[in-house]
């Protein structure tokens, strides 16, 4: 771990502090995003209406993370990566609490999806996407944890495949309602969830790039994986 | 101590001999004294030199006081390195003793930080030491009822139960314990497999109370619509279905109560030679006699000469639930094969199908009591939903298993598979049968 001993022992623990408030709220988010899926997939209306009412904890998490990071750019001044630290927590966290909207968006389209007839096999797709984003959203976090650049790149990379994934569901999305306009409404609600899932793809790929730049001190938006792998090996 | 002494008195004395001799006693002697001084400081740096390497470097050597002083510098060396080695052994074994745990360990310090993690926590919590070293565990195991436990007292001794980070089929039951100050022990053990049980458990109940009660009911509603001045009429058509209703529920006793009886092993297993052949034969002609047979055809094949050391009547009851379960669930015309055979080291009856199949996501539960691939099937069909808890139990009994193979749309194969050393050969049941030392039951 590059933290260097700083003079103040307190300044030491607040930087973990926020650095772990964070980390709580990425549990609570991606839980909110198991849940909202589980909901989705076995037509759980009970479930469905708990994720909804989960946001608010999610809510009051962020500006309780938000006031730590002004606290400490207010009283310490950071500089360096302490200041890279500060900033990409305070950043992170408006990501994680969007990805906690898009939860409850998906929890409304289960509820939605709960009362109407449910066909077995068309879900297949959806948890598969589903789970591919679980999981991206699982390593960011795990790689903003460890610092571990390596896997902030493979979060990126996978981003790419979650929209090709999100792209093939529509068109097959759009294909069930060419053929049979009684099942707009119920392939409306699943688009809706597809894109919740694609924005969390993306949120999540989001942190992945704040992990690089708070590590390397390099910011790598808006670019592409490729050249965002030569930025990091200093190319 | 004496050497000293003796050293020092007979330098002093030649010197003030000597210097007599010549005149010049005080000059001789002072010139003793400095060459004592200086032999000793001599002394004084190579013992530094010796204690600071004592490898390279050979220890002052002199009869006396150093020489004493060093030979208890060396005990005390020794005994260091001993103890050392001593310790060091037992922490290698300690060591490798936490670390084979099958429970998830890691040693917390004061702010959750990893401080040590064995190699279980590695599949079971993804804590890697030491590439984890020093990170908080909160930051790694992120679920909430996780956080939860690691905000509550240590001393209400709370458990929370997640998902295992690894793999979601795992469940892990999470414990936090104090044991030094500020130190923290976190215990994560693998409990789906209990949590499968209390499943099992739960749906057992819940399913024989389901199944009695359902021809219960029947009953019920006849007898309470029937008074001393009912229609003779009515009681014609009521006997027929509620004697049919009392019968299932004798049936699904008379199950219960032999799968109870097989589990506790209360009956003593009989092994006696049976001729599996004829065995086979006898249930196909009683399948043939079912009501539900519907003219699938029976084919029988023996390829084996082999007889099986066995219990008859439990081997028969357990093929015959094969056999039959064959002959109801497949659509009329189907094909059932009944064989025999060996097959490298085992003996195996197979029940092959050429009927409908099972979704292999329905294999592994399928001989749970009560477990039914199709809710309602079973129950037109007068099963009781224990055939298959009977097969498996009767098998385990005689050292076998039951290996279900099936599709959907592919027919489905049961295969009961016995170790070869239950086998004996045919002739040789015959001869010892001449000389009367077995019991035959066919």
């Amino acid at each position: 771990m590059a933290i260097n001993q700083h003079i103040s022992q307190k300044f030491e623990k607040q930087l973990e502090d926020i650095r772990s408030q964070l980390l709580a709220m990425g549990g609570l988010v991606e839980q909110q995003v198991n849940d909202a899926m589980k909901a989705l997939l076995t037509g759980d209306a009970e479930l469905a209406r708990k994720v909804m009412s989960g946001d608010e904890e999610v809510n009051h998490y962020d500006i309780k993370a938000d006031e730590s990071c002004f606290n400490i750019i207010a009283m310490r001044q950071p500089t360096a990566s302490d200041l890279r630290l500060v900033t990409v927590v305070s950043k992170a966290i408006s990501d994680l609490e969007r990805i906690g909207d898009e939860a409850v968006r998906i929890a409304k389209m289960a509820l939605n999806l709960s009362e109407k007839d449910r066909p077995k096999k068309n879900y297949r797709e959806l948890k598969a996407l589903g789970k591919h984003v679980e999981e991206m959203l699982h390593n960011a976090l795990d790689a903003f944890v460890r610092q571990d650049v390596t896997l902030a790149l493979e979060v990126a990379r996978e981003d790419h495949s979650v929209d090709e994934e999100y792209e093939s569901l529509l068109r097959q999305l759009m294909t069930y309602m060419m053929e049979d306009p009684r099942k707009i409404s119920r392939s409306i609600d699943m688009m809706w969830s597809a894109r919740a899932l694609e924005r969390i793809g993306d949120h999540s790929r989001n942190i992945a790039e704040y992990t690089i730049y708070m590590v390397e001190g390099k910011d790598v938006r808006h670019l592409s994986v490729d050249n965002m792998e030569k930025v990091v090996k200093g190319k | 101590m004496s050497w000293d002494y003796w050293r020092l008195i007979t330098l002093i004395s030649l010197a003030g001999f000597a210097g007599l001799v010549i005149g010049e006693m005080m000059t001789f002697l002072f010139a003793a004294t400095l060459l004592y001084l200086l032999w000793l400081q001599k002394q004084w740096f190579d013992l530094r030199e010796w204690l600071n390497k004592p490898k390279k470097n050979p220890p002052p050597s002199a009869e006396g006081v150093i020489d004493d002083v060093c030979g208890q510098i060396e005990r005390m060396r020794a005994q260091n390195s001993n103890r050392k080695k001593k310790l060091t052994g037992y922490l290698k074994r300690f060591k490798k003793a936490t670390a084979a745990l099958p429970d998830g360990i890691v040693v917390m310090g004061e702010f959750g930080q990893v401080e040590w993690a064995n190699l279980s926590s590695r599949e079971l919590l993804g804590i890697h030491w030491p590439r984890d070293a020093k990170l908080r565990v909160s930051n790694l195991l992120r679920a909430p009822a996780f956080h939860k436990l690691l905000a509550a007292p240590v001393s209400e001794n709370q458990t929370a139960l997640i998902e295992s980070p690894m793999n979601e089929a795992i469940q892990l039951e999470v414990k936090v314990v104090e044991y030094a100050n500020k130190d923290r022990l976190l215990i994560a053990r693998d409990v789906s497999h209990t949590i499968k049980l209390q499943r099992m458990r739960r749906d057992f109940v819940a399913n024989v109370s389901h199944e009695l009660r359902t021809p219960l009911t029947v009953l019920k509603g006849y007898l309470e619509s029937f008074d001393e001045h009912s229609d003779p009429a009515m009681w014609q058509h009521a006997l027929p279905v509620m004697q049919q209703q009392t019968q299932r529920m004798h049936m699904m006793i008379k199950d219960l109560l032999a799968l109870s009886q097989l589990e506790t092993g209360e009956k003593p297993l009989q092994h006696r030679p049976t001729d599996v052949c004829k065995l086979l034969q006898s249930v196909i002609d009683d399948a043939k006699r079912l009501e539900s047979f519907r003219d699938q055809e029976l084919l029988l094949k023996c390829s084996s000469e082999k007889w099986l050391l066995a219990d008859a009547d439990e081997l028969r009851s357990a093929i015959s639930n094969l056999v039959f379960n064959a002959v109801k669930y497949t659509p009329p015309g189907s094909e059932i094969t009944v064989s025999w055979l060996v097959e490298n080291a085992d003996c195996v009856i197979e029940v092959t199908d050429n009927g409908e199949g099972i979704a292999s996501h329905h294999l592994e539960r399928l001989t749970e009591r009560f477990y039914r691939v199709d809710n309602g099937r079973d129950r037109e069909n007068g099963g009781t939903g224990l055939g298959l808890a009977i097969v498996k139990h009767v098998l385990s009994r005689h050292k076998g298993r039951l290996d279900i193979i099936s599709e959907l749309g592919e027919g489905a194969t049961f295969r009961c598979v016995f170790p070869l050393a239950q086998s004996i050969a045919a002739a040789n049941v015959l001869n010892n049968q001449i000389s009367g030392n077995i019991n035959i039951d066919t």
